[in-house]
């Protein structure tokens, strides 16, 4: 496996950059781009589908993205749109999945020994489905309500109400497994 | 309005999954992908432009050729984007309309060049014209409800597009709506 080349970053912003790689497809456009968004990008189709089945949702994200770049319109930031093909992509992984082995639950992914990143990520993996991607966007990958509303194509109050039930879900998951281990 | 996440518990949801960096592969397996599939162009230079000249240049020609067997499409459209809805567009014309040749193939030529159009943007699957004979199978409905009918469907579009919004503003440039038909957008639901 050779490593990926050495690429200085790029300054330039998103918007440049997305019209320098259009103008020629170019390699070194795209891997600037890559390393810009690709960790949230991993690190949400980690919480959302798992670690074996993240690598996958990515690069189809990348495909996808880099085929309907010349039709985005910048209404939104690059990152937030990247995020919607990520979810769109997740979202398939996980009916295939269901299909596939009947559940859609996506595995906890905290490391084994971080028992409270552990907890919490079953906690989050047990949220109804709506709830779990409005509290990933919202209070992991740092989304604001309005961006959430666009993303998924809801109201801002029902993106709002849904994190509030999410998080309160959570809280009564992690107080209920702290209970039973010092009980 | 009190969260029900202590800030340390949304401290650590914050950081979940950030012990997962991107593996190191992971990139080289994405430009490879994108190349294969032409999203990213190997080199530089006018090899590269002439490439590009000569690839749309061979395009252009299939294009055309393809409209000379065609009725509605071009025999090779260029890849389909890959979004991931579908939806039907059934063109219905009042079961009495009447077009003489002439003017259906003035029709043939405007409905070829949209299609065309929603072809160039990879958004085209599918689009045939239907015959005005219909055959049933299957019960037949009281009263022949289906004969009396005020419209029927004269052809069809399979498109895609990320959102109904956008088959919807897609149905409204066909020139089939101009000419005073209607059309039927439905998505298509995967089974």
């Amino acid at each position: 496996m050779t490593a990926a080349p050495a690429i200085a970053q790029d300054s330039r912003p998103d918007r440049s950059l997305v019209q320098a790689y259009l103008h020629r497809r170019g390699e070194r456009e795209f891997r600037s781009l890559y390393r810009r968004h690709g960790t949230a990008l991993y690190r949400f189709a980690v919480l959302r589908v798992g670690v074996d089945a993240a690598e996958e949702v990515v690069q189809e994200t990348w495909i996808r993205a880099a085929r309907q770049l010349p039709e985005f319109r910048w209404g939104s930031s690059l990152r937030s749109w990247l995020t919607g093909i990520t979810l769109n992509c997740c979202r398939e992984a996980l009916r295939r999945r269901k299909r596939e082995r009947g559940l859609e639950i996506a595995p906890p992914v905290a490391s084994p020994g971080a028992e409270t990143r552990l907890d919490l990520a079953r906690a989050v993996s047990k949220l109804p489905e709506g709830a779990r991607e409005v509290l990933l966007l919202h209070d992991v990958e740092g989304f604001t309500h309005a961006e959430i509303g666009r993303l998924l194509g809801i109201e801002i109050g029902t993106a709002k109400s849904q994190l509030s039930r999410a998080r309160a879900a959570v809280r009564r998951a992690l107080d209920s497994t702290g209970e039973q281990r010092h009980g | 309005m009190v969260d029900d996440l202590t800030p340390e518990q949304l401290q650590a949801l914050a950081a979940l999954g950030s012990e997962h960096g991107l593996p190191a592969d992971l990139e080289d397996n994405v430009v490879n992908a994108l190349q294969q599939r032409r999203l990213i162009v190997a080199g530089t230079g006018w090899r590269v432009a002439m490439r590009a000249a000569i690839t749309a240049a061979a395009a252009m020609l299939i294009f055309l050729l393809g409209v000379g067997t065609a009725r509605w499409l071009p025999t090779a459209s260029p890849p389909v984007a890959e979004v991931d809805r579908q939806f039907i567009l059934l063109l219905l014309e009042p079961i009495d309309a009447v077009l003489d040749q002439a003017e259906e193939a003035e029709r043939v030529v405007e409905y070829r060049a949209w299609a065309g159009g929603v072809a160039a943007q990879g958004r085209l699957v599918a689009g045939e014209k239907l015959s005005d004979d219909r055959h049933f199978v299957g019960p037949r409905l009281a009263g022949e409800i289906e004969s009396a009918s005020a419209e029927r469907v004269t052809g069809f579009f399979v498109v895609r597009a990320e959102t109904l919004q956008a088959a919807l503003s897609l149905a409204r440039e066909c020139p089939h709506a101009r000419h005073g038909g209607r059309i039927e957008v439905r998505e298509i639901q995967p089974t």
